[in-house]
């Protein structure tokens, strides 16, 4: 295969190993641990204090018998005793497995299937009595944090960069779960690069809400210990009441968030867009300097409203699971629309397939540790590069633009290839259009699944989607069917991260999508 | 009318602005969702906008509250009781 494009980053920097600095340094006493959840007050602690109560948990789990590459699986929603474990273990060395409960908390096997020493679970379900001994209540890890312990030191681990420190889940958007050992190389050097980027320091506060179980949001963990700043842990159903609360400099998010934040924003400033960035500062406080969003897209209209109407950037960026942040938007090179340049570290290709290629000096790994067969051959390549199935281009200037999965290549049935996402955006625009997906592959036309927003009316946006751009191929949408509900994470129709799962949707509604084109033959 | 009664009035009114409901005409037993056309995520903004007003954290409610609520009565009691609590 030949590469056709070839964009690098400057020539690798120096690293600070972060992970192994974590429990080496003294955490601030200035700065800030805050943790809201639902049904509590909230918990605020210095970094001091927080490292104070992670040695008294790493004296504990060394205490029950965890020894280091061990591996321990946190099933919790956030809440403080999620990131005391999550410390704790990469002091002793243990290795976390850190699992969304909706997911994963019905699964008896959970514990032998990916070879769990203890699970550690916020909630009685079929993954605790799955895991009968091993099972612990992660209240026992807020009592073990305030408990005395017995004299001496619990030697911090030493990581070797290709040591495994963690096990990531990928959420399943191209099919079943699978699941990947990251190395210690690749959070460092995604720590580092992040912090060349944006400069996280004293004057900060980061809004986190996604889960824990996600990597990426224990980073924010990590760099508020490294570099010294606040950081505010809550969820996805408080983020909103929240973030007004605690007056942010900066919003960890994915597109869903922002969509419902500017929604707000509109409905406070009572559509006035004059007010608009008086109202964004009214509820955010006038400390924010971005938003950061990634996972998904972000709407077009949505990144032009907080860049142009609230004067608050949002950085989007581009990466995934296999390959850790790869591409970022942030203040000294920012171009909307695209995903930004490539990090230090990493190199980005396009390959002759048009398929996004990515080396990476510290790769998160060379192949899954749990996954179907064939599923490792099929992303990691021999060359230890990551092929990304997402679809994309380079501007002149280096910045990456993705113009969707090679997966959402809808193959008609007279041959014709036609790539549906850029046609997605743009019905995702039009007036009284919730969600949409458009299938077509050994059909005789596109469809388009339209979930229509409250009140649309729907004859209206029928004509809207047909009349929608064609698309390079000057193929339209032959048909277009409405679904009384939308994709959802309780439906499986989209992920934890808000993708659409375009397979599940397409066996999801098969009987109605049939009768849809049958009506039209 | 009670002030928390007022408050969830005008607040369900501009979150359900498309069904053309004033908060006068609001009926406090109709289902949020079916009537006035409130999603989950639109439930969320509301509870936000009410909680930001009436001087409560959200985290107030516990998952079993905001899972329960169905209209605008049960949010009208369910600030009512929390403030109550506030007060005691």
């Amino acid at each position: 295969m030949t590469m056709q494009v070839f964009f690098s980053s400057p020539g690798s920097k120096p690293m600070r190993s972060i992970v192994n600095g974590i429990h080496s340094i003294s955490w601030s006493p200035d700065h800030y641990l805050t943790v809201h959840r639902s049904g509590a007050p909230a918990l605020r602690l210095s970094l001091s204090e927080l490292q104070l109560r992670v040695n008294r948990v790493a004296h504990w789990l060394r205490a029950i018998g965890v020894k280091p590459y061990d591996r321990i699986g946190i099933l919790s929603a956030n809440r403080l005793e999620w990131i005391l474990l999550d410390l704790a273990a990469l002091h002793v060395g243990a290795v976390t497995a850190g699992f969304d409960p909706e997911p994963f908390q019905g699964r008896a096997d959970l514990a032998g299937s990916y070879d769990l020493r203890f699970l550690f679970h916020d909630r009685e379900c079929a993954a605790a009595q799955g895991a009968r001994d091993g099972a612990i209540l992660i209240d026992a890890v807020g009592e073990a944090s305030v408990s005395p312990v017995a004299s001496g030191e619990v030697p911090p681990m030493r990581y070797g960069p290709i040591d495994v420190c963690t096990i990531k889940f990928t959420s399943g958007s191209t099919g079943e779960s699978k699941a990947l050992g990251a190395t210690v190389g690749s959070i460092d050097q995604s720590l580092n690069s992040v912090q060349r980027m944006f400069a996280h320091g004293p004057g900060d506060k980061l809004f986190v809400f996604l889960p824990l179980s996600l990597l990426q949001q224990r980073y924010w963990i990590y760099s508020a210990v490294t570099f010294r700043h606040d950081v505010v842990v809550t969820n996805a159903k408080l983020a909103l009441d929240v973030v007004r609360r605690e007056r942010p400099t900066v919003v960890m998010g994915v597109p869903a968030f922002f969509e419902s934040l500017k929604t707000m924003i509109e409905l406070e400033a009572d559509g006035d867009a004059a007010d608009f960035r008086k109202t964004a500062r009214n509820i955010l406080g006038d400390k924010v300097r971005y938003f950061w969003t990634g996972s998904a897209p972000a709407r077009p209209d949505v990144l032009a409203f907080f860049d142009d109407a609230c004067g608050i950037p949002l950085f989007e960026g581009y990466g995934m699971n296999e390959t850790c942040i790869v591409t970022k938007n942030h203040p000294g090179a920012h171009r909307r629309g695209s995903v930004g340049k490539p990090l230090d570290g990493m190199d980005v290709r396009i390959n002759a397939d048009k398929v996004i290629q990515v080396y990476s000096e510290h790769p998160v790994n060379t192949s899954y540790l749990y996954a179907p067969e064939g599923a490792s051959e099929r992303i990691f390549a021999p060359d230890g590069s990551v092929v990304t199935g997402d679809l994309g281009y380079f501007d002149k200037d280096g910045y990456l633009y993705v113009t969707g999965r090679a997966d959402d290549i809808v193959v008609l049935e007279n041959g014709k290839n036609i790539a549906v996402r850029p046609l997605e955006e743009r019905i995702a625009q039009l007036p009284g259009v919730h969600q949409v997906v458009v299938i077509g592959s050994g059909r005789p036309g596109l469809a388009a699944i339209v979930s229509p927003a409250d009140g649309a009316d729907l004859a209206a946006v029928r004509e809207g989607v047909q009349q929608s751009a064609p698309t390079e191929n000057g193929e339209s949408i032959a048909v277009v069917m409405f679904i009384p509900s939308g994709f959802s994470l309780e439906n499986g129709l989209l992920t934890s991260q808000g993708k659409v799962r375009r397979r599940a949707i397409v066996d999801h509604y098969a009987d109605e999508i049939d009768k849809a084109y049958g009506e039209r033959s | 009318m009670s002030e928390t009664e007022k408050v969830v009035r005008r607040h369900v009114a501009k979150v359900a602005r498309a069904s053309g409901t004033t908060a006068d005409e609001l009926n406090l037993d109709s289902p949020l969702r079916q009537e006035y056309a409130i999603s989950s995520m639109k439930l969320v903004m509301l509870m936000t906008a009410l909680c930001n007003e009436m001087g409560v954290s959200l985290t107030s409610f516990d998952e079993r509250n905001l899972a329960g609520i169905r209209t605008s009565r049960d949010l009208v009691r369910m600030f009512d009781e929390v403030k109550g609590g506030a007060a005691a």
